[in-house]
């Protein structure tokens, strides 16, 4: 696999749950300054046009934008910048939108192209001047694991520069509460990083970073953040889980989604510690974000910030219901 | 540059029947099947090229949560693809899954929201994670058949299989897995139906690709399964390799939301480069499958860069004029299409053109199929997004 320098991150999400506006948050220090994703995107779009995006829309065009500034990578350079998406659900509220106003001959022409799940990455290759592979997944939980996993494989690609990839889902919980499986409690509305009776909090929120081939980082002087040893899918935990430990050293965390199906979860978590034993700290999104089903890319920028801080190196691991996993172990680069 | 990916199998259901081997006969009699929808009141817009009743499985015992339309023509087309290819019973711990979807369940989410309006209680869909969303599928189809490898659902619009295809075909050159399943599907839905009407590019006649008075696109549904494997694998037991893979490409107008640039710059350069990839240069390649949809502005656009890149050297065909506009599925049943065309040495023709755009300086195959020699054929499906995805497929005796 070629090796993988993340360059540039960004997270968009509510300033806190509930809240209406969304916020961006790039770089490396979660205290950095904060921008409105509208106000960010005002100064970069035409009115007209940002009207007829969604609010899912907002936030994807809003996040990878503000990663490939965080990556300094140009306007001038972007026509070789790719883009992969990983969202569960992807446009569901202006698909609901169009379900409940009724399917007919009425239907809106702007609604209907704004509910195809690559709207998002349409209005960003416009605005923001990628021309690049596009790639909208979707898999469930493993969404945005996907993402990054089917990133590294194209920038491992002939002649491949760059790539913004995104996970994330905007929030529409009178969709989804009533459709987990049975058996399941509905997500309950809590404070950010909190959990109620085992529950954690819905929310929306997107996660970008900025990968780039190591070696058209280091000739554009960009700054490597982290990079991407492994990134691996399968069906397997223990094989998948332990092909990631194999070549490298027990990472100093790892950081695990905030579920919602407890029982995966500990089933990953056994996995897990016995694969790297039961002292390496493990960590959830919860300070970022509450509960949001394609989060893949949340924990990675998450991973990168611990690594601008000292880490050595992050284990970040996805599953779902079915038990597929994915692993993306990032570290700060040394000896590449 | 050789490619090490080949295909081994292949599956198809669409409006013109059930099986590759009917597929193949109705794209050599020049018949399709385009009726006005049965699935929903379309209130007389036009026609579409639906599955026939009868044809689309029923849901499996014990998978009916996840048994959407979409589901159960997937599953007709994987299980073909598997036979075809000898891997029916085989283990598949390592192999992949690539889906492209559009609409996957969207189908049921329609049926489920019936009579719900604005402000009304959302319904209590409980099988909205296994059957709407676009993951959905592959995930259900990879647990129904034990596919235990990388699994991953692209929807990028119109070029949603084509580029699962390309995806699959670059991890198996990177020995990710050593095979992978490229399914295509989708099924007909009033969103799609009534959402491409209100863009006003449906056709209220049958789809007439390329003729200088065609009226829009017909909207079809149906599934296709490739089988893609690494050469070794597939020569070291014997497997029967009915193409190779020869190149990809894919890329981004960033011009328009729903209309391809109008200068065709971003498809010539996704052409160029599927072509570059395969170390061939126009002159190779005898046959382009079109995206050829039948709007005024698709085809005229891609006829030019055909024109430009081309000339009269590769015959083009369309063979949306028979399956009607699939979507998510177009890009793995023209895939497929274009084996057909290697192994049998014929070019479809294009349905329904009585008299060819005369802006459009390309050799389009009317009236009836035609006979090549081919040595490599190139497919290309573009989507919503300006999303550009050309495949470059090559006869098996040619580039082993």
């Amino acid at each position: 696999m070629t090796v993988a320098a993340i360059t540039g991150l960004s997270v968009v999400a509510p300033a806190f749950p509930g809240a209406g506006g969304l916020v961006i948050r790039a770089g490396t220090d979660p205290a950095d300054e904060t921008c409105a994703a509208q106000e960010y995107l005002s100064k970069r779009i035409p009115k007209r046009m940002l009207r007829r995006m969604t609010h899912f829309g907002t936030m994807v065009v809003s996040g990878a934008l503000a990663a490939l500034d965080d990556a300094g990578i140009t306007d001038d350079h972007r026509a070789h910048v790719g883009s992969v998406l990983g969202t569960a659900y992807g446009e569901i509220a202006v698909a609901c939108q169009i379900f409940e106003n009724g399917l007919g001959p009425g239907i809106s022409p702007t609604a209907f192209h704004n509910s195809v799940h690559n709207a998002s990455l349409g209005y960003l290759s416009i605005f923001g001047g990628l021309r690049g592979p596009s790639l909208s997944i979707s898999d469930s939980t493993l969404s945005g694991e996907q993402a990054l996993v089917e990133a590294s494989s194209m920038l491992s690609d002939p002649g491949a520069g760059a790539f913004v990839v995104g996970s994330g889902d905007e929030s529409c919980p009178s969709v989804f509460s009533p459709c987990w499986r049975e058996g399941e409690e509905a997500p309950r509305e809590t404070a950010r990083g909190q959990e109620s009776g085992g529950i954690i909090a819905t929310d929306e929120a997107c996660g970008f970073v900025v990968m780039e081939v190591e070696k058209r980082a280091r000739e554009r002087g960009a700054r490597t953040i982290a990079v991407v040893r492994e990134a691996l899918a399968g069906a397997d935990p223990v094989q998948v889980i332990g092909a990631a430990s194999r070549e490298h050293a027990a990472p100093d965390v790892i950081i695990v989604p905030a579920g919602l199906d407890r029982k995966a979860d500990a089933a990953i978590l056994e996995v897990v510690r016995q694969t790297f034993g039961h002292g390496t700290p493990v960590a959830t999104e919860g300070d970022l974000c509450g509960y949001v089903p394609a989060s893949g890319v949340i924990r990675c920028v998450m991973a990168c910030r611990m690594i601008a801080h000292g880490a050595a190196s992050v284990l970040v691991i996805g599953k779902d219901l079915d038990g597929h996993c994915t692993v993306v172990l990032l570290d700060g680069g040394g000896g590449s | 540059m050789s490619s090490d990916t080949v295909i081994t199998g292949l599956g198809a259901l669409s409006a013109l029947g059930r099986g590759v081997k009917r597929h193949a006969s109705c794209l050599s009699q020049g018949q399709r099947f385009m009726t006005l929808p049965t699935l929903f009141d379309s209130c007389g817009a036009g026609p579409v090229a639906e599955v026939p009743a009868g044809l689309v499985p029923a849901v499996p015992e014990g998978h009916e949560a996840v048994g959407s339309r979409a589901f159960c023509m997937a599953l007709a087309v994987v299980d073909e693809a598997l036979e075809d290819a000898g891997l029916a019973f085989a283990d598949h711990s390592s192999t992949a899954i690539f889906t492209g979807t559009t609409s996957s369940g969207i189908l049921e989410g329609e049926r489920a929201f019936e009579g719900v309006g604005p402000g009304d209680p959302r319904p209590d869909y409980r099988h909205f994670d296994d059957q709407y969303v676009a993951g959905a599928l592959g995930r259900a189809i990879a647990r129904v058949r034990g596919i235990r490898g990388p699994r991953v659902t692209i929807s990028t619009a119109c070029s949603s299989s084509a580029s699962a295809l390309a995806q699959a075909a670059t991890g198996i050159e990177q020995g990710r897995f050593p095979t992978a399943l490229v399914l295509g599907v989708d099924s007909m839905t009033r969103m799609t139906y009534f959402g491409f009407g209100s863009l006003g590019l449906i056709s209220p006649c049958p789809c007439s690709p390329f003729d200088a008075h065609r009226q829009g696109l017909t909207l079809g549904e149906g599934a296709a399964c490739v089988v893609l494997e690494h050469r070794d694998r597939a020569r070291a037991r014997k497997a029967r390799m009915r193409a190779s893979v020869m190149g990809w490409a894919r890329n981004v107008d960033g011009h328009h939301i729903t209309q391809p640039d109008p200068q065709g710059h971003g498809i010539e350069t996704c052409i160029r480069a599927a072509l570059l990839r395969s170390g061939l240069t126009p002159r190779s390649v005898g046959h382009v499958n079109a995206h050829g949809t039948g709007t005024p502005q698709n085809d005229l656009v891609e006829g030019m860069v055909i024109g430009r890149v081309f000339g009269h050297g590769a015959v083009v065909s369309s063979t949306k004029s028979y399956t009607g506009h699939t979507l998510g599925a177009a890009g793995a049943l023209e895939a497929l299409f274009c084996v057909l065309a290697l192994e049998g040495g014929t070019v479809p023709a294009t349905l329904g053109v009585e008299s060819v755009d005369p802006r459009l300086d390309i050799d389009i195959v009317t009236g009836s199929s035609r006979s090549c020699d081919l040595e490599a054929v190139l497919s290309s499906s573009f989507g919503f997004g300006g999303n550009n995805c050309c495949i470059v497929l090559g006869r098996m005796e040619a580039s082993v």
